[in-house]
């Protein structure tokens, strides 16, 4: 009897324990885990008003043979959307902009047809968190325009050594265009082809508590029809000749960055790169921002930046006629320095209503050029995590 | 320049003298949106695009110089 | 010039990543008498927070996104393990005790709360990682070390009240 009583009680407390187990359950604590789920959303729209003049354009020129207005105004709307899907992280990124310009493209030459332009890209991304140290990304991107339509693959990867003081990633990317060719008057003399491989290698390292540093190279080989077909190139003959790039283009680029936390809610970043090709471009950058928070939720940004780049070794303004001689006047590959000072304002709110987090910003910028180029820039975003 | 670019090389790779490892439960001020390199994708396209297709040198931050629009 | 560039960057990596070896973890079997604070600033110590039940001890930081994660799984398990007599204790490593109060405050955490501010506990513990979970038994030893809350320190406090219950 008394061993019939010991084994009832022996299986009630088994049972109690089964009950009280299934509370304490992976499940009951943990959640469901994995499955689909939309993590952010990124809105950021910015208005560039740009003046000057240059050889791309043959809009309101004073004399068949002077540079045309670059009066141009484009809206860039920009949606990204990230998900998660247990060890996979997608971003879905769609950029839009709508040119209004003197002079988009050569079609301008004899008509105002295509004083607006439009452009969009759909690229879609995806990131396997392979463990703790170690992302594998691959990425497809789908670019249209008129009249140019390009294609892009590209794999990405990162390892941390080191307990995530030190960060590798590597790139690589294939981007595949084709376009259609014009010549000075407009005419559409068929299509053309570009590809451009690009890949890139840094290292980012903790250097202190308070301080990162970053290191990297891009090289990036672009083979076919470089030039966008109906530049204008003023001739030593007084008259206006076609564009003649080379076939071949291999640009380097070394970049150096760090971030240091400052004392005082302040953070200050530092930009340089230096930037080499084989068309005789020789290019310094250099940009400083410094962020300064007021505050919790809200925060200020002034930002420098200065470029100072070398002209292609065929640039000329005066170019010599014969045919086949490589010639450009485009301003964007001549000599110049080019200055650009801005401000932003941020704020980031945290667990607002269901959201995870509310981040908003609206910033102004002023780039200007020796070479008679200036830009205002304007721009606000609102971000969204759940 | 050449030796100038060869001090910077030799430079940094005497650095690692002084890197640190910060242990992972001390990287409050890192874990500051602020010092990140990637803070906001969408304005890192917005610069990208724009300094690329008005300056002829471009490259170095992990994206194609060049090719992808009409705008070389 | 250019050719040496990438073998001097890698050099430039290599060092850094071994410029200092991280130490290997070691397992402690019993908590040190490391004094800490109450979110009120009173100065107590964990064991005493503990009050000889089997506990699960998490540590993390206000600054921590993957410790933000958890805050909802640790609410439920505080819940639940306390209907069996067991506790979760969370201690905030590295920061003031203000600034910890203040975040408890506005994300509404209802489970017990510490603080460590100079990391005493957390490198006394060989933790160097937040979020860290510990599982702790009725004797004050230390029975599981892992990262996040997982199923593996859920496991673990389900064999330190499996044992309790046999020890009864």
């Amino acid at each position: 009897m008394k061993q019939l009583f010991c084994s009832l009680l022996a299986l009630a407390l088994c049972a109690t324990q089964a009950r009280a187990d299934d509370s304490l359950s992976d499940e009951a604590i943990l959640g469901t885990r994995g499955g689909f789920r939309i993590e952010s959303m990124r809105l950021r729209f910015t208005h560039f008003d740009q003046e000057g003049h240059g050889y791309q354009s043959q809009a309101d020129r004073p004399s068949p043979s002077s540079p045309g207005s670059e009066w141009l105004q484009v809206e860039q709307p920009q949606l990204e959307v990230v998900a998660q899907q247990g060890k996979f992280t997608h971003r879905l990124w769609v950029p839009i902009d709508v040119v209004s310009a003197a002079s988009p493209d050569a079609l301008d030459a004899v008509s105002t047809a295509s004083r607006t332009n439009e452009a969009a890209s759909f690229d879609l991304s995806s990131t396997y968190h392979a463990n703790p140290v170690t992302d594998v990304t691959l990425r497809a991107a789908f670019h249209l325009e008129e009249p140019f339509r390009s294609w892009t693959l590209g794999v990405a990867g990162s390892r941390s050594f080191a307990d995530g003081n030190t960060t590798i990633a590597a790139s690589l990317n294939q981007v595949f265009d084709w376009l259609d060719r014009f010549n000075l008057f407009g005419t559409r003399l068929g299509r053309r082809y570009r590809s451009s491989t690009n890949a890139n290698l840094s290292v980012t390292q903790l250097l202190s508590p308070t301080t990162v540093g970053y290191l990297g190279y891009g090289v990036t080989v672009q083979i076919g029809e470089l030039s966008n077909t109906w530049n204008a190139v003023p001739l030593d003959s007084g008259e206006l000749g076609l564009e003649v790039l080379p076939g071949l283009r291999h640009r380097h680029a070394f970049v150096g960055r760090i971030a240091q936390a400052l004392p005082w809610k302040a953070v200050l970043k530092g930009f340089y790169r230096f930037y080499v090709d084989n068309w005789g471009i020789l290019a310094h950058t250099l940009e400083a921002q410094l962020y300064q928070r007021l505050g919790r939720q809200f925060y200020l940004r002034a930002n420098y930046r200065f470029h100072v780049q070398t002209a292609a070794s065929f640039f000329s303004l005066s170019a010599p006629a014969a045919d086949g001689a490589l010639r450009t006047a485009d301003s964007d590959l001549a000599a110049f320095d080019a200055q650009t000072v801005g401000i932003l304002a941020g704020l980031d709110l945290k667990f607002v209503r269901r959201l995870q987090g509310l981040h908003l910003d609206v910033g102004y910028e002023r780039y200007f050029r020796t070479n008679d180029l200036r830009v205002n820039i304007y721009t606000c975003s609102a971000g969204f995590r759940f | 320049m050449k030796r100038a670019l060869l001090f910077v090389a030799l430079s940094l790779s005497l650095l690692p003298a002084g890197c640190a490892i910060v242990p992972q439960n001390r990287r409050g001020k890192l874990a500051d949106p602020l010092l990140s390199f990637d803070e906001d994708p969408l304005e890192a396209h917005k610069k990208s695009k724009f300094y690329s297709t008005r300056e002829g040198a471009a490259g170095g931050d992990g994206a194609p110089a060049g090719g992808g629009c009409g705008c070389q | 010039m250019f050719r040496r560039i990438p073998f001097l960057a890698l050099l430039f990596v290599a060092a850094c990543a071994t410029s200092a070896p991280v130490a290997k973890l070691r397992q402690p079997t019993t908590l040190p008498p490391i004094e800490l604070l109450t979110l009120e600033g009173q100065p107590t110590n964990l064991t005493a927070a503990l009050g000889g039940r089997v506990a699960v001890v998490s540590l993390w930081a206000t600054w921590c996104e993957a410790c933000a994660a958890e805050f909802d799984a640790l609410s439920r398990l505080s819940e639940r393990a306390g209907a069996r007599g067991a506790t979760v204790v969370a201690i905030a490593v590295g920061e003031k005790r203000d600034t910890v109060a203040a975040f408890v405050a506005r994300r509404g955490l209802r489970y017990p709360q510490l603080v460590d501010e100079e990391f005493k506990l957390a490198d006394a513990l060989q933790q160097k990682r937040v979020p860290a979970t510990l599982v702790v038994d009725r004797e004050g030893r230390v029975t599981f070390v892992g990262g996040a809350l997982d199923e593996q320190a859920l496991a673990a406090l389900r064999a330190a009240l499996d044992a309790q219950v046999a020890a009864r």
